[in-house]
């Protein structure tokens, strides 16, 4: 990568909690990484690993009962985690904005795609009613929606789920932000029109000079589409690296069991290697490793916290295993 | 093990059913009456819906006129698909491209608008009701989203119990240990039996699903898109159950999927659908080998996989989506996307033909050939 370029975000040990009745919730803890522009950052793990509130953190979605305890999100200078939700409200939409994973729940089911596309573009900038529809029209377009004049006038429901995706990457994309955040964007989508979608966001990306994180649980996917990676486990970062090095050469157990678990590597219909159990409740996770009842490499060591270790040219997990050897 | 070895009786109980077919009409039971190989045979299948549903509807003002206006969402479009006992018949296309629907109008949450489905040597595509009945229980599915197919206010007993009371596969007394029992099966402890959907993760509410379908002893068992709602650790556990039922159980599977890694995994033969027909049916071999249609081959090309770290820009750029099912394009339904169309794809609909021996593809260019 380029060392001369700027970054664009900057996270520091950032540190999510919800505080529940029945405990503290470390959503995401302790969380770092950098991001410069131009570049796809894919954060992977489970549903509930902490990808997704990492992201709404860094828009300051975070709602009560939740919290940002720590960390410092440093974006262009500045440092979001500390500023009001005024500030945040102008830079919500313009230089961040966010592809939300749920194309169902992200959309207002009483107003009309066309009405909910103008609104993104009005809320930042001072344009006429004509250029608006004409940007949404153009928008829409974008990302392959057949008769987007017509569609326009549609309401949401109207939209299969992969057409509301769109949707969501079209308003997201419309007031070429900094920084995209994309959560699960082509979850919903099949694979030609997810690679078109993303080609599209790449090419975006690229030519505006901004930055995405795209949160997805398929590795696979990251591997071809992200430059770096960052796989996420109980709300922390365990393993950190560029694309080759984390699916070449996983060194974290939990990142090796989720490569080895891809259906289509391994011998044809034969019993899949599998993880077995799931990720624990992240109320009162104990204090060492998380993925210890999981793991099948556990040492006595991994009871007390293992942290982000390098292991060579920017490669880190955070395994007491994969440091020793 | 398979189910019918354990069933005496196929008569579902306090239903009357005096028009219920015996045992031996209900095809795929009897050896002497099943003659083909195919378990499930679907011949010319066609499905549309109306987009107006009634005369309010379909009055619009147009160009100044009033106009009646019909459309027709043609979801699936002539059909003809056989699947074999013991089987894995991969479904695969983009979402819209009718393989949802296919499925539910095999297992009759759809009336087919034209065509019939064989089970066996029955047609069942016309049945309804009690007279459906005994085939339904042969025929089970497994829907998609473990979060909105099973019913919030029932314990998972009654989810699971139900089916097996109304298809007379056990009687009050014996439910309990029934239920458990299929509750085992599929990796579910006991003390979850008088639990609530909303009590379980995604991997274990499919796995109720799967107790739910598996408790009427089906032969066949159709997974719409059973795994892509699930985390990826996860998605191995439940694929690898449903292989390890499948053995133990004797079952064939329809796997309704866009997921062409798992498919490559778990199915034996795929049937790739376009705009509701099928474009092409291979041996999964074959068909990740060497993909004939060139709609599977911009598919097959677009999967991410582990194998290559770079992002195949030659598939994002493939223009164009899916056409809308109301106006079909003329000739074969892919030209408009089509890299190597010519005149005749524009024209005339290609038919399935059989390129290699088992083997069939819709398109003009192996006629070229």
């Amino acid at each position: 990568m380029n060392k001369n370029a700027t970054k664009v975000l900057e996270i520091e040990g950032l540190k999510t909690y919800f505080f529940t009745r029945k405990g503290v919730v470390k959503a995401v803890d302790d969380v770092s990484f950098n991001l410069e522009q131009g570049q796809i950052l894919g954060l992977v793990g489970e549903s509930g690993a902490g990808k997704s509130i990492t992201g709404f953190s860094i828009l300051g979605l975070i709602d009560p009962p939740g919290r940002i305890v720590n960390g410092r999100i440093i974006f262009q200078g500045e440092n979001l985690a500390a500023k009001s939700e005024a500030d945040l409200v102008k830079i919500r939409g313009d230089q961040i904005s966010m592809v939300f994973q749920d194309p169902q729940t992200s959309l207002d089911p009483v107003f009309t795609i066309g009405f909910q596309i103008k609104e993104a573009l009005k809320a930042h900038q001072d344009i006429s009613e004509a250029q608006a529809l004409q940007r949404a029209e153009g928008l829409l377009r974008t990302v392959g929606i057949p008769s987007p004049k017509q569609r326009l006038r549609e309401y949401p429901h109207q939209f299969s789920g992969g057409m509301r995706q769109r949707v969501g990457i079209a308003i997201a994309m419309a007031l070429d932000p900094a920084l995209i955040i994309a959560d699960e964007p082509s979850t919903a989508l099949d694979v030609t029109i997810q690679a078109q979608v993303l080609t599209l966001m790449r090419r975006l990306v690229h030519q505006k000079n901004s930055a995405m994180i795209l949160i997805t649980h398929d590795i696979a996917l990251v591997g071809q589409f992200c430059d770096c990676i960052c796989v996420m486990y109980a709300g922390r970062l365990v393993e950190r690296g560029s694309k080759e090095q984390i699916i070449k050469t996983p060194a974290h157990p939990y990142t090796q069991g989720l490569i080895a678990s891809i259906p289509g590597t391994q011998e044809r219909r034969r019993r899949l290697r599998q993880i077995p159990g799931m990720m624990p409740s992240l109320v009162d996770l104990p204090e060492g490793c998380p993925f210890l009842p999981r793991c099948p490499k556990a040492v006595e060591d991994c009871s007390e916290r293992p942290v982000l270790v390098d292991i060579g040219r920017g490669h880190q997990a955070a395994c007491f295993r994969s440091q020793a050897s | 093990m398979t189910w019918d070895n354990e069933i005496s009786h196929d008569k579902p109980k306090g239903i009357g059913g005096n028009q219920i077919p015996s045992t031996a009409s209900c095809g795929g039971l009897d050896p002497r009456q099943n003659t083909s190989q195919s378990l499930l045979r679907v011949e010319d299948l066609t499905k549309h819906f109306k987009v107006q549903k009634n005369i309010f509807e379909q009055i619009k003002w147009q160009d100044g006129r009033i106009r009646r206006v019909r459309q027709v969402v043609h979801a699936v479009n002539g059909v003809s698909l056989a699947i074999d006992k013991g089987e894995t018949l991969a479904l695969v296309g983009e979402s819209g491209c009718g393989k949802s629907t296919l499925a539910k109008t095999i297992i009759g949450l759809h009336q087919p608008t034209a065509g019939s489905i064989y089970y066996g040597q029955d047609e069942i595509g016309g049945l309804t009701g009690r007279q459906r009945l005994p085939y339904q229980r042969r025929i089970q599915i497994i829907f998609q989203d473990p979060f909105s197919s099973l019913n919030p206010r029932k314990t998972v007993m009654e989810i699971v119990g139900r089916p097996m009371l109304l298809h007379g596969i056990t009687d009050k007394a014996g439910l309990k240990d029934a239920i458990l029992d299929i509750l085992a099966q599929v990796g579910l402890d006991a003390s979850y039996a008088s639990r609530y959907p909303h009590q379980f993760s995604g991997g274990q509410r499919q796995r109720i699903g799967i107790a739910r379908a598996l408790g009427c002893r089906p032969n066949l068992v159709i997974g719409d898109e059973p795994i892509s709602a699930l985390d990826v650790s996860i998605q191995a556990q439940i694929l690898n159950l449903m292989m390890d039922l499948q053995e133990k159980f004797d079952l064939t599977y329809l796997f309704v999927s866009h997921d062409l890694s798992v498919v490559k995994h778990i199915s034996t033969r795929v049937a790739v659908m376009y705009l509701g027909f099928i474009v092409e049916t291979a041996t999964t071999e074959e068909i990740f080998d060497q993909p004939n249609h060139p709609y599977t081959q911009l598919l097959f090309s677009a999967i991410p996989t582990l194998d290559k770290l770079y992002f195949n820009e030659a598939a994002g750029l493939a223009e164009g989506e899916v056409p809308t099912p109301i106006d079909l394009p003329s000739g074969c339904p892919f030209h408009p996307r089509c890299p190597n169309v010519f005149n005749p794809c524009r024209i005339t609909r290609p038919v399935l033909k059989e390129i290699a021996p088992g083997r069939l593809s819709a398109c003009h260019l192996n006629d070229r050939a």
